[in-house]
């Protein structure tokens, strides 16, 4: 079975901007692939590109083993959810549900639309809303509409840009599981843009990040977070964000600003590194060197707490039965085989 | 790529001809003698001596003719383009002027039956305004303001107003709130704020307003030659003078001044043209 | 006596949509106050009211002991930041952060170390003479915590300021508000629906809802000890699970907990990490998501007794359809009243 989609050094300019650098993507029916990366990264030109909506300056995009470039995007059979959705406000919900099916050349019956829409609107929970206005419903109802327009007419592929990052934080948080559910209830390829950490790695089956128009790593969420292959990767993913020292070799240990940090691993590089230890990987005690308490953040759940150490400023999440408070010293340590090691190249 | 911009120039380049030849053989009629301008054969090479029958010898008196009175009008072109400028200018400030104010007020404040006050400065645009040129007359006669600048200036406003309320009522609603709001908790008053927040951001619905309101001015004819015969008198006016002319209409005199009295409108909407260009990217935030 | 006191605030829209319904919030000299809530919840219109950019229908507003409720805006004294940074898009950065300043009084040389000052302090030096379009977003919205604060106003306002960020500027921005408000000791009220941003940024956070207030308290007081079902729900991601439970006897149903209470039905509270995998526990659930993030997980389960999320390190996955059995944290367990949603226990 060919891949629902595959993207093969894929290139795009727009005047002095470099948009897409060779980006090799491929995605598996039935699979949630998720493009994180920070603001300009070039995923909603991608995401274009796959839409038909931007012509790539180079490459190639294979939907469902046909080649992609030069259809219109009608032709590609792709549904587009937008940040801002955008409904027909004096429209039903069942009537800008049922918008894309009634699309010229689609040739639906009357009864066939009808029960299309009440089958989209039975995977949404909108079954009550069917006949409200859409300017009359909440956010989080407005998007479940838009999603719906999407899933529908049963396309080949979805592509979500940034669905949920205008909602209010609390609806983004059920939206996210609802949207989960949904797509592995419906078995159709997505492709999922979002800057959202927890959608990032909750979401999908392989997350792909992207930075600079170019992929630097794609994998399983696990494998990303737990193996980043380069600091950029590390700091991108994972929220709080991972810790990066600069860090010297002296003899049995890594040091920092003249300070022993963590022990020598096996198969660590010579010299000198760059250090990352996830703020989770931090335990406030154990350690060596000393480190001040700045600040100390309730998260709910856990403490964030903000450590000035060997003169870098750290963070590490513990569990809130934790007692520290700020001004406190304590002696931060990490399990060198919870820490990561780049050269000093990288 | 390369044959898409062959032919997007030469239809330009076409288009482009077809829009300059009414203007280009103005100017050739401006330099004409008015026999050469009646001639049968088409006369478009202004070379003086040459034997050719689409030649013609140039020359400047139909804008001389500009500079003289009599035959037919009172008084020289210049007197009358004196005229429409004054009034033409001064019907477009107030007319944006007030609009600007005006369209700010329906823009921002809750106004008792708002839609139905806009919709009735609307309606006042419904009938074609000569339909009131009687009782206008008889209403400036006895106020005096028959032969007037002011008389026509009031006019002019009026009617230009209802379109000035509405463009710039549109343009007013597309800049955020939050900028005046911004200003008022800074420490300005309301007005403070229109003026150095809400003025400068509704510059480019300003200046598309200000193109509308003085093209009508500029051309309006039935008012113009009803209530101000006299003194006063537009350039349209003049034009329709020159017809009663004894020794047949001087079409180079009439070429020369239809050319004088389009550039002013020309040169202002090319002075503006980058904020007119900047009305089509408008809408700085993002929302 | 109270630097702000709002006092039985009302504001009723004509179209008779009631926003904020009487409420009444002291806050202290320095302090950080953050209003959290949904969307039409009334946080947003009460900043307006204390802004004094809406007009209170009723009550009072009191700041540094000075009646205000009827005082244009401009005689407030209170620096405003808005959602979509509101800079004037006309004026170069520099003359954004003068603004302020060109109706104090001050003089001409004062007026500009007080703009270098700012600038300074928030890293958009370099950015003086550019023009707020030409700047992404997080360098837009400094500049406007700038303008807010560069006139020493007795309040700082802030209407929802990193909604529209990405979550790096965000966390980015969150340091600097932080750091300027401790460095400037401005009282401040912060609106906002994100509730970790409630909970990293404030001294205390008011939850709202319907034009009430559900709660003040400090952080982990909101958390730990919510007033209502509503807070419990709202504050916390994800938010507290509910279960339906039945007092007999002084035991509560499903969990077999003694509690003092009469009989009677009873909504019990646990958050996500007070509940633990334990096949011989009193629930049983079937997972539907196992949603992984990084540093834990959340399990979303189906149960007998409604939806229940457990918070778990990010050890091994499960699968949809898995059955697991749970046990909660005696020590953790709420109870609210099942009508009002009233905290009990």
């Amino acid at each position: 079975m060919s891949a629902a989609l595959a993207i093969r050094g894929l290139t795009k300019r727009f005047g002095a901007v470099q948009a897409l650098t060779g980006v090799d993507l491929d995605l598996a029916a039935d699979e949630l692939l998720v493009l994180l990366g920070p603001t300009g990264a070039g995923k909603t030109t991608l995401l274009r590109c796959i839409a038909g909506l931007e012509a790539p300056d180079a490459g190639s995009i294979t939907l469902g083993g046909v080649d992609a470039v030069g259809l219109s995007p009608a032709q590609r059979d792709v549904a587009l959810v937008f940040q801002n959705f955008s409904l027909y406000p004096d429209w039903t919900v069942g009537e800008n549900i049922a918008f894309p099916l009634r699309a010229p050349g689609r040739a639906m019956g009357a009864d066939a639309i009808r029960e299309r829409v009440a089958w989209a609107a039975r995977m949404l929970r909108l079954t009550d809303y069917l006949d409200r206005p859409a300017s009359r419903l909440s956010g989080g109802q407005m998007q479940r509409v838009a999603i719906g327009r999407a899933i529908v007419r049963r396309p080949r592929l979805f592509l979500m840009d940034e669905p949920l990052t205008n909602l209010d934080a609390k609806l983004r948080e059920s939206l996210r599981v609802e949207l989960a559910v949904l797509r592995r209830e419906l078995k159709t390829p997505m492709l999922y843009v979002t800057h959202d950490q927890a959608e990032a790695l909750s979401m999908g089956d392989r997350v792909a990040v992207l930075d600079g128009g170019r992929i630097l790593q794609q994998g399983e969420p696990r494998a990303v977070y737990e193996r980043p292959v380069s600091p950029a990767v590390a700091r991108l993913v994972g929220l709080p964000r991972i810790n990066l020292l600069p860090a010297e070799d002296a003899g049995g240990g890594w040091t920092a600003g003249g300070v022993a940090i963590v022990p020598r691993a096996a198969g660590d590089p010579a010299g000198r590194c760059l250090l990352g230890i996830r703020p989770e990987d931090l335990r406030l005690a154990g350690g060596s060197a000393p480190a001040e308490v700045q600040l100390v953040e309730h998260l709910g759940a856990a403490l964030l707490v903000t450590l000035r150490w060997a003169g870098m400023q750290v963070q590490a999440l513990v569990g809130k039965d934790a007692a520290v408070r700020r001004g406190d010293t304590v002696h931060p340590a990490a399990d060198p085989g919870r820490t990561h090691r780049w050269s000093a190249a990288d | 790529m390369r044959g898409l911009a062959v032919l997007r120039w030469s239809l330009l380049g076409v288009y482009a001809a077809l829009a300059a030849a009414p203007l280009l053989l103005l100017l050739l009629t401006s330099f004409k003698s008015p026999a050469d301008a009646t001639s049968l054969d088409l006369k478009v090479l202004p070379l003086a001596g040459s034997a050719s029958p689409h030649a013609f010898a140039p020359t400047l008196d139909g804008y001389a003719g500009l500079a003289g009175g009599g035959e037919g009008t009172a008084q020289p072109f210049w007197s009358y383009f004196l005229s429409s400028a004054i009034i033409g200018v001064c019907s477009t400030i107030a007319a944006v002027a007030l609009g600007t104010c005006c369209a700010y007020g329906f823009s921002r404040f809750r106004i008792a039956g708002a839609k139905d006050w806009l919709f009735f400065i609307l309606s006042t645009r419904f009938m074609p305004p000569l339909a009131v040129v009687a009782p206008v007359l008889v209403m400036y006669r006895q106020m005096e303001l028959q032969n007037t600048h002011l008389g026509l200036i009031l006019l002019y406003t009026v009617f230009n107003l209802s379109l000035a309320v509405w463009l710039m009522k549109g343009f007013i609603d597309e800049i955020p709130k939050a900028y005046e709001e911004a200003a008022l908790v800074d420490g300005y008053s309301r007005i403070q704020a229109f003026v150095r927040i809400i003025v400068p951001q509704a510059r480019t619905g300003m200046a598309v307003t200000a193109v509308f309101c003085l093209i009508a001015a500029w051309n309006e004819y039935g008012f113009a030659l009803t209530l101000n015969n006299q003194r006063g008198v537009t350039v349209p006016v003049y034009f329709a003078g020159l017809q009663g002319n004894i020794s047949g209409v001087p079409w180079p005199q009439v070429a020369a001044g239809v050319l004088v009295s389009v550039l002013p409108i020309m040169v202002f909407t090319l002075l503006i043209r980058r904020h007119l260009l900047r009305g089509v990217t408008f809408g700085t935030i993002k929302q | 006596m109270s630097f702000l006191a709002l006092e039985r605030l009302e504001k009723r829209y004509p179209d008779g949509f009631h926003a904020v319904r009487g409420i009444d919030l002291a806050v202290e000299r320095g302090e950080f106050i953050v209003l959290l809530g949904p969307s039409g919840c009334g946080k947003t219109t009460t900043l307006r009211m204390v802004a004094g950019l809406e007009e209170a229908t009723a009550g009072t507003i009191r700041l540094d002991g000075g009646d205000v409720t009827r005082l244009r805006p401009s005689q407030r004294d209170v620096g405003m930041v808005f959602q979509f940074y509101a800079l004037y898009p006309h004026l170069s950065v520099r003359a954004n952060l003068l603004f302020p300043l060109e109706n104090t009084g001050l003089a001409k040389m004062q007026r500009e170390v007080r703009v270098d000052d700012i600038a300074a302090a928030l890293g958009v030096t370099h950015l003086l003479e550019r023009f707020p379009r030409q700047l992404p977003g997080g360098d837009q919205q400094r500049i406007s915590l700038g303008r807010a604060l560069v006139r020493q106003p007795r309040l700082w306002l802030m209407d929802e300021p990193l909604g529209t960020l990405d979550s790096d500027r965000r966390e980015e921005l969150r340091e600097v508000i932080r750091a300027q408000q401790l460095q400037h000791g401005v009282t401040t009220l912060y609106v906002t629906h994100d509730q970790e941003e409630a909970m990293t940024l404030a001294d205390r956070i008011v939850v709202m809802d319907q034009g009430v207030i559900r709660q003040a308290g400090t952080p982990s007081e909101v958390y730990e000890s919510p007033a209502d079902l509503f807070t419990a729900a709202f504050v916390g991601s994800p938010g507290m699970n509910r279960i339906d439970g039945l007092v007999t006897g002084g035991v509560c149903a499903p969990l077999g907990l003694p509690v003092a209470l009469p009989d009677g039905p009873v909504v019990l509270g646990v958050r996500p990490e007070y509940l633990h995998p334990d096949d011989a526990g009193p629930l049983r659930g079937v997972v539907v998501m196992d949603e992984y993030l990084g540093a834990w997980r959340n399990l979303h389960l189906d149960c007998p007794c409604g939806r229940l999320v457990m918070r778990l390190p990010p050890g091994a996955a499960h699968r949809p359809g898995d059955a697991v059995g749970l046990r909660v944290d005696p020590a953790h367990v709420l109870c609210f009243a099942p009508g009002d949603g009233r905290r009990l226990a």
